[in-house]
């Protein structure tokens, strides 16, 4: 029976050409993705950074400081999407991901929850114009930063 | 060698440069971890080196600027003396020794400078300056900060190679005067002409005053 084996063949070609294309498409994805968290990331690097600049004036300007924490409010619970499978460092992508955020997901998730508490109540404390309380609370919120990176970023 | 003993380095000299290299080691063990020590550890260091500067116009003969701080054709001369087994015999640096030193202060400085502007990825810890620019031009200084480092790490190799070298190949015991402050030579050998104790105390208000200007960030006030 020609015609079936033709049709196979033909098949396995399509399903050849459908992993090939699948795999450059990941590709293509796998750099986006990386891309766009590292963006993300540096936002909240910038918000962090302008919170601490500002928090170490006299009097220092509370709206602004509470718009930065909201900002990174917004972020915060989003961080557990931004790994799917194969943006690690297999991807073959400029990225500082560890592979122990897919080895231990567990690990990496609870990193991930710890933020989204400590901002809420930065932005709390900058809200109620409370400079001392937002100034000890800063501190907490770069140890969650920090706790990630330790774990699961490299260098 | 049993020529008396010859006095080759002033203690503030020995002092600035063990208290250095502790520094630096305290520095490099605290980086990322202990920022309030690294960075107090930092200030520290610019302090002395801010002494030292005013040493090397200021202070004992061998820790002059001008004593050691020599041409190539001096270099030249060294190199080809020392090979054929005669350099002069002399107390300080040789002129060859003489680039590290310049390249050790010189890289010290330039590191804890770039660190009074680094911030970390965080943007949460911070040198003194940080605030002064913006978060991209921040983490790229803490980058340099970090390769300014790699070349410390390097250059302190080399010099502890160095050192190594003169004791085991040329029997010259470099490391026992940096430690007593004397040293034996096989002839008469000009030794050490110490400074005024004046000249030591304001070095010491020099470096006091910038460790402490550093650690405010240069703000007045
Ligand atoms: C749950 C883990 C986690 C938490 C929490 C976290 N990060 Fe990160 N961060 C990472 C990982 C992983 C990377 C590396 C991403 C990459 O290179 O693909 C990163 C990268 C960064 C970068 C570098 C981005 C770049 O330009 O490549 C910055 C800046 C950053 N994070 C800031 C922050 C700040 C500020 C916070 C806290 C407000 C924070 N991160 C909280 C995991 C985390
Ligand atoms: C000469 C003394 C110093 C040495 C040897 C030194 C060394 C280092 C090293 C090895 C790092 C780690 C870089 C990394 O792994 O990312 C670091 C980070 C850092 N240092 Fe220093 N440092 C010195 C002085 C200073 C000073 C004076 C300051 C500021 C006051 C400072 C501020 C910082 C900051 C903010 C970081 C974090 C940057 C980052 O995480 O990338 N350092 N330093
Ligand atoms: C334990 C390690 C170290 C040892 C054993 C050591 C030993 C010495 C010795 C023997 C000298 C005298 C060289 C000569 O006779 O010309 C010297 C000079 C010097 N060393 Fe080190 N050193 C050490 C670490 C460091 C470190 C970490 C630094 C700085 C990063 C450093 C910076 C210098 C400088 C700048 C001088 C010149 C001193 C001056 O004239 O002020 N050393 N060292």
């Amino acid at each position: 029976m020609i015609p079936s084996r033709r049709l196979l063949s033909a098949a396995v070609c399509a399903a050849a050409l459908a992993l090939a294309g699948g795999a450059a498409l990941a590709a293509v994805n796998a750099k986006a993705v990386i891309e766009t968290r590292e963006a993300n990331f540096k936002s909240m690097g910038k918000a962090m950074k302008a919170m601490n600049d500002g928090l170490k004036a006299d009097t220092p300007d509370m709206a602004a400081i509470a718009a930065n924490a909201a900002t990174i409010r917004g972020f915060a619970p989003k961080i557990s999407t931004w790994f799917p499978k194969g943006t690690g460092p297999e991807a073959g992508v400029k990225t500082e991901a560890k592979a122990e955020i897919w080895t231990d997901p567990a690990g990496f998730a609870a990193a991930a929850s710890r933020l989204e508490p400590e901002i809420t109540k930065l932005e709390a404390l900058a809200r109620a114009g409370d400079v001392a309380g937002a100034r000890a609370q800063i501190r907490m919120v770069g140890g969650t930063c920090k706790g990630c990176h330790d774990k699961f970023k490299q260098d | 060698m049993s020529e008396s003993p010859t006095p080759v380095w002033d203690g503030p000299t020995r002092l600035f440069h063990w208290a250095l290299a502790i520094l630096v080691l305290v520095a490099w063990l605290t980086a990322g971890e202990q920022m309030t020590l690294h960075r107090g550890a930092g200030y520290a260091i610019l302090g002395l080196l801010a002494f030292r500067v005013w040493w090397g116009f200021a202070g004992g003969s061998t820790a002059r600027f001008s004593q050691f701080v020599r041409g190539p054709s001096a270099i030249r001369a060294y190199l080809s003396a020392s090979r054929q087994g005669h350099a002069p015999e002399r107390a300080g640096h040789n002129p060859l020794g003489a680039l590290s030193v310049i390249a050790l202060l010189g890289l010290v400085a330039l590191q804890a400078g770039l660190g009074l502007f680094a911030i970390d990825e965080d943007g949460f810890e911070g040198g003194p300056l940080s605030d002064r620019i913006d978060f991209d031009l921040a983490r790229q200084i803490a980058e340099w900060h970090e390769l300014s480092f790699r070349l410390i790490q390097a250059l302190v190799v080399l010099h502890l190679a160095a050192i190594l070298y003169y004791v085991f190949r040329k029997r010259e015991d470099l490391l026992r005067p940096m430690v007593t402050g004397v040293r034996r030579f096989s002839g008469p050998v000009q030794g050490l002409v110490r400074a005024p104790l004046w000249r030591l105390a304001v070095g010491v208000g020099i470096g006091l005053a910038v460790a402490f200007a550093a650690s405010r960030g240069f703000k007045l006030g």
